[in-house]
Formats: structure tokens, C-alpha cells, sequence
């Protein structure tokens, strides 16, 4: 069902809601990438470790555990500055000051084209 | 009275006549060196011995002023006066003894031994009249035309004397008033100073306020009760300058006492001018509303609070809602691409989303905070008709938290589904038994949840890794130690999910 034309992109898809991480997963699988899910912050450094294929990190905000989904941006742009960052949060979007460089903001709930294009691009 | 002269009937009535003596309140006062002079003035000019200002009460006559008699006054039925205040010329009896109306009265019979008797009654400016200017002789005598317009002509005086005394006295006690007045506003500062804003007057009330008295305040510059702040922006001599050019100068600002404290006054300065309306002072008056500033400040910051708790709270209920549209949205969308049939798809979609709303509604019973797993079995159950005797639920009084509580009850709607088509409820005898506990401490401590079916009709693991599958698996958040796993054995399925507690507990 996801088979389309490979964009070479690995996308980490990290969100503590299980639901909503499989269904973004599916969204990104549809448009063509390869995606790598991790239910919190402190997993998906795990999997940044274990998978240098990782180029895109669309990572939830709010989530619970040692530290955030903010918190996680800013640690994986500054092991890995070529990781692009999204993030995404049902809440107020954080001050531009406070995303790491060249990182994006998706609100929830976002779509399957909307979510495509910043990942892509 | 048939034989006197005729008197014709007064122009006034008894009982306002005494009201009027009683405004002037000059019965039993001292001697006053005017009334004095004017009786001597009277008696010279009338040549006689005894001269009088007589006063006339309803049961008396009593001299403000007499002289060559001792007595200070009389009964009224005797008094001569009583008559004289009957018209408005003089009265005048030449030889009492001749006259009915006097010849037995004591003061003729008496030691006294009066003959002659001429009075001017006193009147007020409305024509009432108090009493007389009045001479008297033991001789019988009369008074030349002269002597009759110099009495009346004094009568005026005397009358006018008394209109004074009692102007002067009320003015006296309206400025007493005012005095009082000022005194007693002792809430109000009131403070009078020069166009230089030095102190002319400080009452009671500023003393109280700002600790300073009058003496110590008056000829001092206003500055003294500004704070350095306000000094140092020259406050003071703009609140002149508005006072002086818009009528007003609105004082609301924090000033000092003389103790160094400071207190929120409330109040204005206002120009004083002279009667050609020329500025000559100011007039400021303040209140002390420090305890009012204070609740005011108080209610500011609460405010501040309600609103700051009131953003957290839309905050919070905005993401509650995203985060709800963003699983109806996952839910939908994961229900359309695994879905076989369009029917299909729309009844997995209903049962999921009533399963999501159920979870939902235990979480509102908490506030959000955190949900009874019993709960959520509970309710998984009665959404699906099990027969509770089917169903054997076991484990610790213990919440977990709203995100937790969304993914149990999602991956327990899956597998009731499951159970209900093709396991163990799928026939009359099958048995589900839904175990939970918690092992270890601290932070290492983790939380499991357990599925097992019995009873039910031989089991084969699905074709394919289906929507309801990847739920189940993901429900709990783990890390990569703690996974959820589901296993097809033939006598039932088994799900068995663990998760560290720490992100799971009620937050």
C-alpha cells in the first residue's frame, strides 16, 4: 500500500500516542518514505544512534518522559546538524527562537499533504 | 381701660413676637457698653433720672441696659413697657397717679415712686416689637417734640444695636461651625497654601493623615509631604499649574508623613481666588486611601493570576481537543486503509471512535488526570455486551495517566473485536481473563497488562499485520525494553504488554 517512488529520505516518527504515530507513519509511507518509529524522546535518540540512515526527525512536543519532544530537537540538531527537525503539537506553536535552525512547525492535526511537502522539501 | 387712651389692635401676634426675642438670645446676657451708652444718651437728652432698654418675655420685663434703678427686672403685669409695646409712637404717661392704668400699680404706690413714663418700643426690621428705650422721673412731666424724636431716634439705635449683636452672633457661630466642620473631617486633609505653595492652614484631618501639625506646617513648602520622585519631576508645580489653569489638579499619587512612611492619597488642589477672581492660593484636600490602593493591587494581581490560570486552561483544552481530532483523524484514516469493505470501514470506524469517546468519559471523571485501569476494562467490556461471567478482570487499585488510559482502552476495544469475531467469545464457552500488576521500585518499576483467552475455537494467526494488530502492540508506550507482544497460540490468544511505570502513573 505504501509503495511509491523512493525519496531516499528516513524519516524518525516520534509521538507517544500510538494511534497518531502509526497513523503519521502510514501518511509518510504513502508519499514514498521510509519511516522509524519511536514512542518517546529517550527512544528516539536511540534509534538516531542505531540508525545513521535517519535524515528527518518530525517529532511530537509534548510528551512525557526525562525530556521533551523541544528538548530531543535540540539535542539531535546538535549530535546530528544534518537531521532537518519538524515538529508538531496540539498546542501554541514554541517561538521561533526556541526551534534549532532551519527547524519547522506542524500543527496537529496536520494532513497527509501538508506533512509530505515539509518533509520533502 | 375704657377711660385710657385708645390702642389700637397690633399688627403682630404674641407668639411670634416672643420667637423673635428668643432669636436675638439676649434675655439675662451681661451688660454691653453699647446699650449702656445709649440709655445715659437717653436719659440726658430727656432729662431724667432713669433711663431703660427694656425686654419684654411672657412673664417679665428684664433691662439689657438701666440706669438710676438697681433692679434688673420686673413682673410684666406692673411693667409700663407691656403697654408702651402696644403702638408704634412713644407711649408716654405724664403723671401715673392720674391714670387708671398705673395709679394703684406698686411701682407708683412704691418706694420707687414713679410719675412719668415715656417708652419708644424696639423693633424688629419686621416690625415686632422686643421691648422699649424707655425714661422715667418721680416728677410728673412730659417731653418737649425734641426730646420725643432724640427718644425715638435712640429706640432706632438700640434696635439696630440688637439686630448687630445678633448678626455678629450668628456669624459667629457659622464660622464656629465651619471650624468645627474642618476640625471634625478628620478622614479629609484640607490644606490652604500661597501661590508659592508654602502652608497658610493644615487642619486636624492633614495632621492625622500625614503627621505634621498645623504650627509645625504652617509658612512650610507643600514639597514636604511629595515624595523625592515626585519632587524630582517637579509633580509639585504641575499640580499647581493645572489647579491654577483647569480649575483642578487631580492629586492621586503616593506622598509622604512625617515619619517617612508613605501613604496613596486620594484628592485634588483647587485655586483660592480673591474676590476679583484673582488667583491668591490653593486649596488642597486629600484623603488617605492606602488600604483602598492596596486592595486594589491585591485584586490586579489576582486578576493577573485568574487570567494567567485561565490561559493555561484554554491552553490545555486546546491541545485536549487537537490531540482528540488528531486520533479521530489517525483512527479514521488507519480504519479506511486497512478496511476491506466501505461497510467495513464505517463500522470499525464507529466502534473506534465510541471506544475513544468511552475512554474519554473516564478521563473527564478525573479531571483528565488520570483513569482506574479497572475502569477502563470495565468499560471495554460493557461496550462490547461481554457477559461479565466470561470475563475475569484482576489487578492493584491503580490509574494510569490520560495517554495510557486512550491506549488501553483502543488496544482492548481491538482485541474485544477480535475475540468477539473469531476467539474465545466468538462461542458460548470461551473466557477472557484481563490480569494487571506492577513489579519492582522507583523508577525502574513496570507496569503489565495481560490478555489471555480461553475456550475459544481454534486460533490462526492472521494473513496479514492488520490495523487492530499494530494498535495492540503500540498501545502501551515502551522503549526498547518494554514491548508489547501478542501471540496466536492455538487455545487463545495472549497479549502481554509491558511498560515502564514512570510513563505510564497519573501525573
Amino acid at each position: 500500500m505504501s509503495m511509491s517512488q523512493s525519496h531516499g529520505l528516513v524519516v524518525l516518527v516520534v509521538d507517544d500516542e500510538a494511534l497518531i504515530r502509526m497513523n503519521a507513519a502510514d501518511m509518510l509511507a504513502d508519499e514514498g518514505f521510509a519511516t522509524i518509529e519511536a514512542s518517546g524522546a529517550e527512544d528516539a535518540l536511540v534509534q538516531i544512534t542505531c540508525h545513521p540512515e535517519i535524515s528527518v526527525l518530525f517529532t511530537d512536543i509534548n510528551m512525557p518522559g526525562m525530556f521533551d519532544g523541544l528538548e530531543l530537537a535540540h539535542r539531535v540538531h546538535a549530535y546530528r546538524p544534518d537531521i532537518r527537525v519538524i515538529l508538531t503539537s496540539g498546542r501554541s506553536p514554541p517561538a521561533p527562537s526556541e526551534i534549532p535552525e532551519d527547524g519547522r512547525f506542524l500543527a496537529k492535526p496536520y494532513d497527509q499533504i501538508s506533512l509530505a511537502r515539509l518533509v520533502a522539501n | 381701660m375704657s377711660d385710657g387712651p385708645r390702642i389700637s389692635t397690633p399688627a403682630w401676634r404674641e407668639v411670634d413676637r416672643l420667637a423673635a426675642l428668643e432669636r436675638y438670645a439676649i434675655m439675662d446676657t451681661a451688660p454691653e457698653q453699647e446699650f449702656d451708652d445709649l440709655v445715659r444718651v437717653a436719659a440726658q437728652v430727656c432729662g431724667a433720672p432713669i433711663a431703660l432698654v427694656s425686654l419684654l418675655d411672657d412673664e417679665r420685663q428684664w433691662f439689657k441696659a438701666a440706669l438710676g434703678v438697681d433692679v434688673k427686672q420686673t413682673p410684666r403685669d406692673i411693667a409700663f413697657c407691656a403697654h408702651a409695646i402696644q403702638q408704634r409712637d412713644v407711649f408716654m404717661v405724664e403723671d401715673a397717679t392720674k391714670d387708671a392704668r398705673f395709679a394703684e400699680n406698686p411701682l407708683v404706690t412704691g418706694d420707687a415712686g414713679l410719675r412719668f413714663y415715656a417708652g419708644q418700643p424696639l423693633e424688629t426690621p419686621d416690625g415686632l416689637p422686643l421691648g422699649t428705650l424707655c425714661v422715667l422721673d418721680t416728677e410728673p412731666r412730659s417731653l418737649t417734640p425734641e426730646q420725643r424724636f432724640a427718644l425715638k431716634t435712640l429706640a432706632r439705635q438700640v434696635a439696630s444695636q440688637l439686630e448687630l449683636r445678633k448678626a455678629l452672633a450668628q456669624q459667629k457661630s457659622s464660622e464656629e461651625r465651619h471650624r468645627r466642620i474642618l476640625e471634625s473631617a478628620i478622614d479629609y486633609g484640607i490644606i490652604s497654601m500661597d501661590l508659592a505653595g508654602l502652608i497658610s492652614s493644615w487642619n486636624e484631618g492633614a495632621h492625622r493623615i500625614l503627621g505634621w501639625t498645623e504650627p509645625e506646617m504652617r509658612g512650610r513648602s507643600c514639597e514636604v509631604f511629595f515624595t523625592p520622585e515626585d519632587r524630582a519631576t517637579n509633580v509639585p508645580e504641575i499640580e499647581m499649574g493645572a489647579a491654577l489653569t483647569h480649575g483642578r489638579g487631580s492629586d492621586e499619587r503616593w506622598h509622604l508623613r512625617k515619619d517617612g512612611s508613605r501613604f496613596w492619597a486620594s484628592g485634588e488642589m483647587m485655586p483660592l481666588t480673591d474676590q476679583q477672581g484673582e488667583p491668591i492660593g490653593f486649596l488642597k484636600i486629600l484623603r488617605d486611601r492606602t488600604d483602598f490602593k492596596n486592595a486594589q493591587t491585591a485584586l490586579q494581581a489576582s486578576e493577573a493570576t485568574a487570567e494567567r490560570d485561565r490561559q493555561l486552561l484554554t491552553s490545555e483544552l486546546e491541545h485536549r481537543v487537537k490531540n482528540t481530532l488528531a486520533l479521530a483523524q489517525a483512527i479514521v484514516g488507519q480504519s479506511l486503509r486497512t478496511a476491506t469493505t466501505p461497510a467495513g470501514a464505517r463500522d470499525a470506524i464507529e466502534m473506534r471512535l465510541v471506544a475513544l469517546g468511552r475512554a474519554h468519559d473516564i478521563l473527564t471523571k478525573s479531571n483528565w488526570a488520570a483513569a482506574p485501569v479497572a475502569s477502563i476494562v470495565a468499560a471495554a467490556t460493557a461496550i462490547h455486551g461481554a457477559e461479565p461471567d466470561r470475563i475475569e478482570a484482576e489487578g492493584p487499585d491503580l490509574k494510569i495517566n490520560a495517554r495510557a488510559a486512550v491506549g488501553v482502552s483502543m488496544a482492548l476495544h481491538e482485541l474485544f473485536t477480535n475475540a468477539t469475531k473469531y476467539g474465545a467469545l466468538s462461542n458460548d464457552a470461551g473466557k477472557v481473563r484481563v490480569e494487571w500488576s506492577v513489579s519492582g521500585e522507583g523508577d525502574s518499576a513496570v507496569f503489565q497488562l495481560s490478555w489471555r483467552e480461553t475456550g475459544g475455537p481454534p486460533v490462526t494467526p492472521p494473513s496479514r499485520k492488520g490495523f487492530g494488530t499494530r494498535l495492540i502492540q503500540a498501545s502501551l508506550s515502551g522503549d526498547n525494553n518494554h514491548k508489547s507482544d501478542i501471540s496466536y497460540a492455538s487455545s487463545g490468544v495472549v497479549w502481554i504488554s509491558t511498560a515502564p511505570l514512570r510513563l505510564i502513573k497519573e501525573d
